[in-house]
């Protein structure tokens, strides 16, 4: 299960580096970007972490607004729809302009703000005292292997040539989403203390 | 991995909820508390210094530098160096393979407070060697001393990067914390490329990560709690 709730960590690693695995320059032409390379640079990696912040407050104000045992039971079909968001966000990158990149790029962060919420949490949850610090440095390692497998696509797509290959590292995250919404579907179950709160127990 | 390290014990980690959550329910009488079971009231006590403990420590994660490193080390490295399409890689690679190696075997053998004080001075160490190879033009030095901190950074503090916040307050109250967090990961990923192209080299970014991560050694070393083996209410008291 926590390898699992890890897939978050994974997406947010791998978007974090997505836009670095491009020539800066190369981008620019191909969303026609006209500004300083740096300052470019940086709106569109910090863009994401911007959005990270949104899917925070979103997460809070769900739980202020319809209390954790509302949110909670509701909880699988807010994975679905985080889900939707991350095809969302994957499918407006492809579109070849600076305002769709940012914007996808955004609703990227709060899907990941959204995830990284959540997971440390529910680990928390399932796991025993003697058994959390292992299963909460899943987190961890799921961020750097996303990191690492998002680096590694980009030096065998720039090695190899293959041509627009920023539009398959670009889409990624929207299937990732997806295939990870089904096994939570089916894996995870609902962690004892929302069981408790739900007074299944 | 499920069948070896997931608890099946189910029961067993529903009563050990069950006490935890009838004390909780217990302590508090406000009319929050009552309206939502779970509501912890942030601003009262040791649950004060927890929450704004959480809130630091989100900002530390990411003004320990490490994302920058993560996002935009290549670009340090001079294009015309025959290493720079690898560098991001292997940087990476180094994290990745400490981070496995803490996950299950260094994350278990020690507390989470010596691994952040631990890691804060390896850190802090590191940060300035690297704000020194580039201040110098000795980027050997530099380079030498970002795999070092990589492969620090994911021995000693990547296991308890995202646990120990979510250990020691509530769950919405993490929500609120993770918050600062990405707002810290939106100004270390915003500025560098803009400082790297002004300046010309990014030594003033590892000079403000490597004093940041000083002064935070000490903050953590006179107001962190241990978490290691305990629960929220044991932490709390």
């Amino acid at each position: 299960m926590a390898l699992i709730l890890a897939i978050s960590s994974f997406e947010f690693g791998y978007a974090l580096c997505e836009i670095s695995t491009v020539p800066i320059t190369k981008l620019m032409k191909y969303y026609d970007i006209h500004m300083d390379p740096g300052a470019a640079n940086g709106l569109l990696v910090g863009i994401m972490p911007f959005g990270g912040i949104f899917g925070c407050i979103i997460n809070r104000l769900f739980l202020y607004l319809f209390s954790r045992k509302y949110f909670i039971t509701y909880r699988r079909n807010a994975h679905f729809a985080v889900a939707s968001l991350n095809l969302l966000a994957a499918a407006l990158v492809q579109i070849n302009t600076i305002e769709t990149i940012v914007i996808g790029r955004f609703v990227l962060g709060i899907c990941c703000g959204l995830y990284t919420a959540i997971a440390p949490q529910y680990i928390k949850d399932i796991a025993p005292p003697a058994l959390r610090p292992m299963l909460g440095s899943f987190i961890s390692l799921g961020r750097v292997a996303g990191i690492v497998f998002c680096y590694a696509l980009g030096v065998i797509f720039s090695q190899t040539g293959v041509r627009g290959y920023y539009r398959i590292i670009f889409a990624f995250p929207g299937g990732l989403a997806i295939f990870q919404s089904f096994l939570i579907l089916f894996f995870v179950p609902d962690s004892p203390v929302e069981m408790l709160e739900k007074h299944k127990l | 991995m499920e069948t070896y390290y997931v608890p099946d014990a189910v029961d067993f980690v529903f009563k050990e909820y069950q006490a935890e959550f009838s004390a909780q329910q217990s302590s508090q009488n406000t009319e929050a508390a009552k309206a939502d079971p779970y509501y912890v009231d942030p601003l009262s006590g040791n649950k004060r210094r927890a929450f704004l403990m959480a809130i630091y420590l989100n900002i530390y994660r990411q003004f320990l530098g490490v994302n920058t490193l993560v996002a935009f080390a290549g670009q340090f490295v001079p294009s015309t160096s025959h290493i720079s399409p690898y560098v991001d890689l292997i940087l990476n690679s180094v994290q990745a393979v400490f981070t496995i190696v803490s996950t299950f075997w260094l994350g278990n053998m020690f507390g989470r407070r010596p691994l952040y004080l631990v890691s804060g001075v390896q850190l802090a160490i590191c940060n300035i060697l690297i704000m020194l190879g580039f201040l110098i033009k000795v980027p050997i030095l530099a380079y030498v001393f970002m795999i070092l901190y990589m492969a620090l950074f994911g021995l000693f503090y990547a296991p308890v990067s995202w646990s120990y916040p979510a250990e020691i307050i509530p769950a919405a109250n993490n929500t609120f914390a993770t918050a600062f967090t990405w707002a810290a990961l939106t100004l270390t990923t915003l500025i560098p490329p803009i400082v790297n192209e002004k300046v010309g080299s990014p030594y003033p970014l590892f000079a403000f990560f490597g004093v940041y991560t000083a002064i935070s050694v000490v903050y953590m070393y006179t107001s962190m709690v241990e978490s290691k083996g305990r629960k929220y209410f044991d932490i709390i008291r």
